[in-house]
């Protein structure tokens, strides 16, 4: 399969065995350069005020991996929800309601970045997403680069727009 | 002895001397109790605090935790030894793994002290007047971040005697 034949079921990629947060960081074949990542952006908690720029902006935070080894910055993957018929917009809205920007996997990978999937699966009082990826760098390090942190948030458009909010 | 009652006082036990205010940075086995902040920050900071080490799971939209104690402990005993008086509390915001991150953006500066565990920081400042980036990573001596908010200290006491 290659990235231009997308799976059509949940039974498709249950099959590539990945169960929640534990796949090791790899770059995804099938995800091909012009799909389009999302990230969800917390409309309180990722928001801050800059008084350099006067305005609301989404905080560099949010475009970070998280701690520890293997660990990446968690994403939902557009194709997958569109293969499983659910509305993306929809999709990345609930349970939970947030705002999301989006890149495409080319400017992700641009950055020195990798992105794969790894589905959110059985983790306590966390409902389980078969669409989530994971961002992760070509080189572990502690977090993103400033290069790669703020390389995201320029190749960034919203999906689901906060208002008063810039990205940048 | 006298139990006290401080921030995030909820996970573990509050038990210092009447003596103790202490702010400044623990061993690191430590775990020190902020009584009475004697920064402004601090104390400004104290409901966010306590707003981010509650975050309900999940609060990212996907397995986001809230931030942990001690990352929450850490970064309030380093406010209260970066402490400069004429500089505004930052804002603080948390990370999906328990980690937090604190951020002035005033003065033409960025300043973000990315808080991923007890010893454990990773630090940028931007001059947006020069382009200047720079960009550490901080375990033992933290001595950097104070010459950081220092300068912007400097440059807000400047902005603030010629009404900028």
């Amino acid at each position: 399969m290659d990235c231009r034949s997308w799976p059509s079921s949940d039974a498709s990629y249950a099959n590539w065995g990945l169960v929640n947060l534990t796949v090791d960081p790899y770059d995804e074949e099938q995800i091909c350069p012009q799909d389009t990542i999302i990230r969800r952006i917390n409309p309180v908690q990722h928001v801050v005020w800059d008084d350099n720029r006067k305005k609301h902006r989404i905080t560099s935070k949010a475009y970070n991996k998280s701690s520890g080894p293997k660990a990446g910055m968690s994403v939902d993957i557009e194709n997958l929800i569109v293969a499983a018929n659910q509305n993306p917009q929809t999709y990345v809205t609930t349970p939970v309601f947030t705002g999301s920007v989006a890149f495409s996997a080319g400017d992700v990978r641009n950055l020195e970045l990798w992105v794969g999937y790894e589905p959110i699966k059985d983790v306590p009082d966390v409902q389980d997403n078969p669409h989530h990826g994971e961002v992760w760098a070509k080189i572990e390090k502690k977090s993103f680069t400033e290069s790669q942190k703020s390389g995201l948030a320029k190749s960034a458009r919203w999906y689901v727009e906060l208002p008063d909010v810039d990205i940048l | 002895m006298r139990q006290v009652s401080s921030v995030f006082q909820n996970e573990v036990p509050n038990l210092l001397s009447s003596e103790s205010n202490t702010s400044s940075l623990p061993l690191r086995s430590a775990r020190v109790r902020i009584t009475q902040p004697r920064s402004r920050w601090v104390a400004e900071l104290k409901d966010r605090f306590d707003e981010l080490t509650a975050l309900p799971q999940g609060w990212d939209g996907y397995a986001g935790r809230p931030v942990s104690f001690n990352c929450a402990q850490f970064a309030a005993n380093l406010l209260e030894r970066l402490f400069v008086e004429s500089v505004p509390a930052p804002q603080i915001v948390p990370g999906d793994d328990g980690t937090l991150q604190i951020e002035w953006h005033q003065n033409q500066f960025d300043i973000e002290i990315d808080v991923l565990a007890p010893y454990d920081v990773c630090a940028v400042k931007r001059d947006l007047r020069t382009g200047l980036v720079q960009e550490i990573e901080l375990e033992i001596d933290f001595t950097p971040l104070s010459g950081w908010i220092a300068d912007l200290g400097q440059v807000q006491t400047q902005a603030m005697r010629t009404g900028a």
